[in-house]
């Protein structure tokens, strides 16, 4: 899935009232093998995290190459997910990051 | 009303570089219709299954892409949903037999993979999953999560991962039209490549290319020519959510269990008297789920009965004889018919009287059960 500008402002209305949530990790992988769209990010953490009763659960990527397991406590950042495409929107992404 | 399966074909199942999608589908639709011994003008509508042939193939109107395929351009209608297209086909076709549309489906699935290389197969693939709520997974990363939920839960080990790889490339063995002729041993599969832990290379099913068809039929007067055909019991089809974020459980797939039970019910008979089941292996960790919420064993128990040996071709039940979507293949949209169309084959021949089929759609937000029987 490429970020085509009007999608990419769909998918973010509401991610602001997401950053610094903190959550503790239910499930973790660790992807080697990604789609196309993540091949410069690779190796990553994806995980599903519960962020308690009001705001329920997420499935988000890890930054960078740090390592997610379950029981870990983990907060949302905005960072950027690497393309070597020059012309689509630059491609930032909710992300966890280790507490 | 009784549905028979009046006919049945199978490509094979690989990396066929020398058929595009129309030979491999043309070869399907000729080959059913010579097993069932048909005209192509008794054909009154075609039900095609593929997942995403506009982004493997370029090719989109598939339905008419098949219809022309016969002298007489039945109706036909192309259904997707990701990896429970053929399912899905196959519930469309019965829902139109059972209305009294038509006496006489083709119900038919096809997907061309190997055209593209594995990071955009990868892409494609990952398109089944929630777009919104799921980015950055990859199928064999959210089917890693399940591995891990029911490790942590149950207990489920490396080791008993491995023993459904080894049994279905094994079984794989004596299925001609199987993707894979190779046997592995558990050592080799648990040493296999990480793709997404604790899932390796082998504990994932293939990109195939294949195409299969089946006949489905409620004409009477086919009675005496299909007597030793064999019929649809029951089927079930339930959904649950897209993204595991919704589930309640990730040990279990709701939605399997749903459509079992369903089927279960309309086939009057009970999970236990099923003899051979081709089920939704794409991960191993699959095939452990699958068929511990099919009723054959308790949830956790799956991978240790897999291990010992009860779901091999001798076992309690016959689990994916063909070599599943591990070793047979998994050409997305032929999967689902491909399943039931190998089955088919092995009620015909006598050896069993029960049989199910398990057709999974993404993580399991779509499942298709079917009973069969012996004529």
């Amino acid at each position: 899935m490429k970020n085509l500008p009007a999608k990419y402002w769909r998918r973010n209305q509401q991610w602001s009232s997401w950053i610094g949530q903190e959550g503790t990790v239910v499930t973790a992988t660790y992807v080697r093998i990604p789609a196309e769209e993540y091949k410069l990010q690779a190796p990553y953490s994806f995980a599903l995290v519960d962020f308690g009763s009001s705001l329920g659960k997420k499935e988000l990527m890890g930054c960078g190459h740090e390592r997610l397991k379950s029981g870990d406590k983990v907060k949302i950042v905005w960072r950027r997910v690497p393309h070597d495409d020059q012309k689509s929107v630059i491609d930032y992404r909710l992300k966890l990051k280790k507490i | 009303m009784k549905i028979k399966i009046a006919g049945h074909y199978t490509t094979k199942i690989g990396e066929l570089w020398d058929q595009g999608l129309e030979d491999l589908l043309a070869e399907a639709v000729h080959g059913s219709l010579k097993n069932a011994q048909l005209a192509a003008e008794q054909i009154e509508a075609v039900f095609v299954a593929s997942k995403a042939p506009g982004e493997f193939n370029h090719q989109l109107h598939l339905n008419a892409l098949v219809s022309q395929m016969f002298v007489h351009y039945p109706p036909a209608i192309r259904v997707e949903g990701a990896c429970t297209a053929g399912g899905l086909a196959l519930v469309a076709a019965e829902q139109a037999l059972a209305a009294k549309r038509y006496k006489t489906v083709m119900v038919i699935g096809a997907e061309k993979m190997t055209d593209q290389n594995a990071l955009k197969t990868t892409e494609i693939l990952s398109l089944a999953a929630d777009q919104n709520q799921e980015a950055g997974s990859s199928f064999p990363g959210l089917y890693a999560l399940l591995a891990q939920a029911h490790m942590q839960k149950y207990g489920t080990t490396r080791e008993q991962l491995s023993a459904v790889a080894v049994k279905n490339h094994h079984q794989a063995m004596k299925n001609p039209q199987a993707h894979f002729h190779r046997e592995f041993t558990l050592e080799q599969v648990s040493q296999s490549s990480l793709v997404a832990d604790p899932l390796r290379l082998l504990d994932c099913s293939t990109i195939s290319d294949g195409a299969s068809a089946v006949i489905l039929s409620t004409d009477s007067s086919g009675v005496e020519k299909w007597r030793q055909k064999p019929q649809i019991l029951g089927y079930g089809h339930a959904q649950d959510s897209l993204s595991l974020a919704g589930r309640e459980s990730l040990t279990a797939l709701k939605a399997t269990q749903k459509a079992g039970k369903q089927a279960y019910q309309q086939a009057k008979v009970k999970p236990k008297e099923i003899q051979i089941a081709e089920v939704h292996d794409c991960f191993t960790i699959a095939e452990i789920m699958a068929i511990e919420d099919l009723g054959w064993f308790e949830k956790g128990e799956g991978g240790e009965a897999t291990l010992a040996g009860k779901t091999a071709e001798d076992g309690q039940v016959a689990v994916n004889l063909s070599g599943g979507l591990k070793a047979f293949g998994h050409p997305i949209g032929t999967t689902g018919i491909k399943q039931v169309a190998f089955l088919a084959e092995q009620l015909e021949q006598g050896n069993y009287e029960l049989a199910l089929a398990h057709n999974v759609g993404g993580s399991g937000a779509t499942a298709v059960v079917h009973v069969l029987a012996k004529n």
